[in-house]
């Protein structure tokens, strides 16, 4: 594997050089409130690498919380459609510093909203993101991505991946796409030197002593159903105030609403917007019968959605340990405790 | 991947036709948009049926005339876009999408008997493979429909039941919930044809072919009514192969992607809505 140095203090013009690309970058900063979020940033001093992860999920840039999904107007009696393209979702970006365990949940969407039917405009986003990953020494108090198979120096899935350092970033260029930022590095690039592979190894060690505890939960891996009827469920949903926390914090939903604006007798626009299976009414029949009537039922469903029903269609837990879901929720559900009770009753 | 169609944008069918079913439900006869494949639909599909403003909804096809390229849509008033839809008048413009979902397997169900049971409204989505059987006679080697409704104002199809009355290897059993005047049929829920003490129980289940061997059982009305059929099918022992359910499900997308419809490891839009009763049975117990 061919790796670079970069020098922190040359990343001035790398970010220079990727805006005259007509480039932008997204990665997590402070914004006006002093909230870290996931931002546009113009300099690199405005990232905050040193912090935990925004309890924000980035996938707000690659399927926003709301968007048009075409306007419409009435003319002599006939209908046109025009798709509504949001101008970011052309415009080439850069997700700068993203953890693995972001970048695993982008590589869950791009799996998701492709197939059979692919989901044009979200692709379209994905189609234009370049992912820098980054190796993760600061997690949350909340992260179990190791319980979830993600290293926090795993670069599966991003185009570039940085190793950082005090100085310096030890820089690869994994893909064609992140190849193609080359030449925005190019000038500062320095060459490795041969003890540069220790750093990651080292940055694995210090992280894994931050993390908390890795659970074996590969031996359950497709037996989850079988906690289905087990009454572990009934603990967590009797707290639980259906808030959606869990669900919009989390870089793996993928479910939405879609809903009719009229804005004239004759123009109006659909749009859609993230849903949560946490609501009654997100599987309510028009008939009013309701297959998911208790907050148990709902709950359940979010915990086997993630660890039981992908695992089947998709081969991949769509869950990667980023710890959001227990750091969001204001009951302290703890989805890592789920995940014991689960292994536990299965092995009673 | 960006250059791949947008799957959520409708195209336009006109209104050609609308007739009153019953206080709550009109059908609406369709022209297909000049983009739709129609040859292509299959009995037990669905579309996403645009009220624009309003929003959209799925709704079973109930009838394909494949010459014309017209598509029969029954919908009940239920809500605020079904209640626009209802507004609608021949001549205007609704939007329309897909087809979407599985179908029947109707290959499958080549020279088969079959048993159609119906829960009301539950009707609409198997008027689709009733009509398929009137189009291609001796497709099926028998039909039977078994039709229940709340009450005798809830019928639908008054005039079509008539009709399917008239055909050779067809036999139509209506029932309603609890007595009314002016009524001399059968009294009580349709789970009843399919127990043998039943003075009109199923011809197909208990005369013509007793062995089941021959028979596939179609169902699709409230969730109470199918459990009821799939316990009256387990009594007498009934194949869970050879029974099929439309199953009906919250859905906004009809594409897999919007999650409302997800139960279990299936979609109900893409790996149904029509489900084996075997394949019911490794569905979480909320279904």
């Amino acid at each position: 594997m061919d790796t670079n140095r970069i020098y922190k203090k040359d990343m001035v013009q790398v970010f220079s050089a990727l805006k005259k690309l007509n480039i932008s970058v997204i990665g997590q900063g402070f914004d006006e409130k002093q909230r870290l979020v996931f931002k546009k940033v113009s300099s690199f001093q405005e990232l905050a690498l040193d912090e935990i992860t925004p309890l924000q999920p980035v996938k707000s840039f690659l399927f926003p919380p709301t968007e048009k999904v075409f306007s419409y107007a009435k003319q002599d009696e006939k209908y046109q459609i025009t798709p509504e393209t949001s101008p970011e979702s052309s415009e080439k970006k850069v997700l700068f510093g993203l953890r693995p365990c972001d970048v695993h949940a982008i590589e869950y969407l791009k799996k998701f909203y492709d197939g059979h039917f692919p989901d044009q405009p979200i692709l379209r986003y994905l189609e234009n993101t370049i992912i820098i990953g980054i190796a993760c020494e600061h997690p949350s108090n909340a992260c179990f991505c190791t319980t979830m198979d993600i290293s926090p120096i795993s670069s599966t899935g991003a185009d570039v991946f940085l190793t950082p350092t005090e100085n310096f970033f030890v820089i690869e260029f994994l893909t064609e796409k992140g190849k193609s930022l080359q030449s925005a590095f190019s000038e500062v690039l320095k060459s490795s030197e041969a003890t540069d592979v220790q750093w990651k190894q080292n940055i694995e060690t210090e992280t894994s002593k931050k993390l908390l505890e890795k659970i074996e939960i590969n031996s359950i891996k497709g037996q989850i159903n079988k906690a289905y009827d087990k009454p572990l469920w009934k603990k967590y949903s009797d707290v639980c105030v259906a808030c959606g926390g869990c669900t919009f914090d989390c870089p793996t939903c993928t479910c939405f609403d879609m809903r009719d604006v009229m804005e004239s007798k004759k123009t109006g626009y659909r749009y859609r917007a993230w849903d949560s299976c946490s609501f009654a009414s997100f599987t309510l029949h028009a008939s009013g019968h309701n297959p998911r009537n208790t907050k148990m039922d709902r709950l359940r469903q979010r915990i086997m959605h993630k660890y039981h029903y992908t695992v089947t269609n998709m081969q991949t837990w769509s869950c990667t340990g980023c710890g959001r879901c227990v750091r969001v929720c204001p009951v302290g559900i703890n989805t890592r405790s789920i995940l014991k009770d689960i292994k536990e009753a299965l092995h009673e | 991947m960006s250059n791949q169609p947008n799957h959520y944008l409708p195209s336009f069918g006109k209104i050609l036709e609308i007739n009153q079913e019953n206080t709550l439900i009109k059908s609406f006869v369709v022209s297909a948009p000049d983009s739709m494949q129609t040859a292509q639909v299959v009995p037990g599909q669905f579309f996403q049926l645009s009220a624009l403003g309003y929003g959209e909804v799925p709704i079973s096809i109930s009838e394909i005339d494949y010459n014309k390229k017209t598509l029969l849509f029954c919908i009940a008033n239920t809500g605020a876009i079904t209640a626009k839809i209802h507004e609608m008048q021949p001549g205007d413009e609704i939007g329309i999408r897909g087809p979407y979902g599985n179908g029947f397997p109707i290959a499958a169900l080549k020279g088969k008997n079959i048993v159609v049971v119906a829960g009301g409204i539950g009707l609409v989505p198997l008027r689709s493979i009733i009509h398929y059987s009137l189009m291609n006679q001796g497709y099926f080697n028998y039909m039977e429909v078994l039709f229940g409704a709340k009450s005798t104002a809830d019928f639908i199809y008054r005039e079509e039941i008539k009709q399917w009355r008239l055909k050779p290897d067809t036999t139509i059993k209506v029932t309603i919930d609890n007595p009314e005047k002016d009524w001399n049929g059968n009294v009580g829920f349709v789970t009843n044809f399919l127990q043998d003490k039943c003075p009109d129980h199923s011809e197909v289940l208990y005369n013509i072919d007793p062995s089941f061997k021959n028979t596939v059982v179609l169902v699709v009305g409230p969730p109470v009514m199918y459990k009821n059929v799939f316990k009256a099918l387990e009594k007498i022992e009934f194949p869970d192969k050879q029974v099929f359910l439309s199953l009906e499900n919250h859905m906004k997308c009809g594409i897999g992607k919007c999650g409302h419809c997800n139960c279990g490891e299936k979609y109900v839009c893409l790996d149904g809505p029509i489900f084996s009763w075997l394949e019911m049975k490794s569905l979480p117990k909320e279904y």
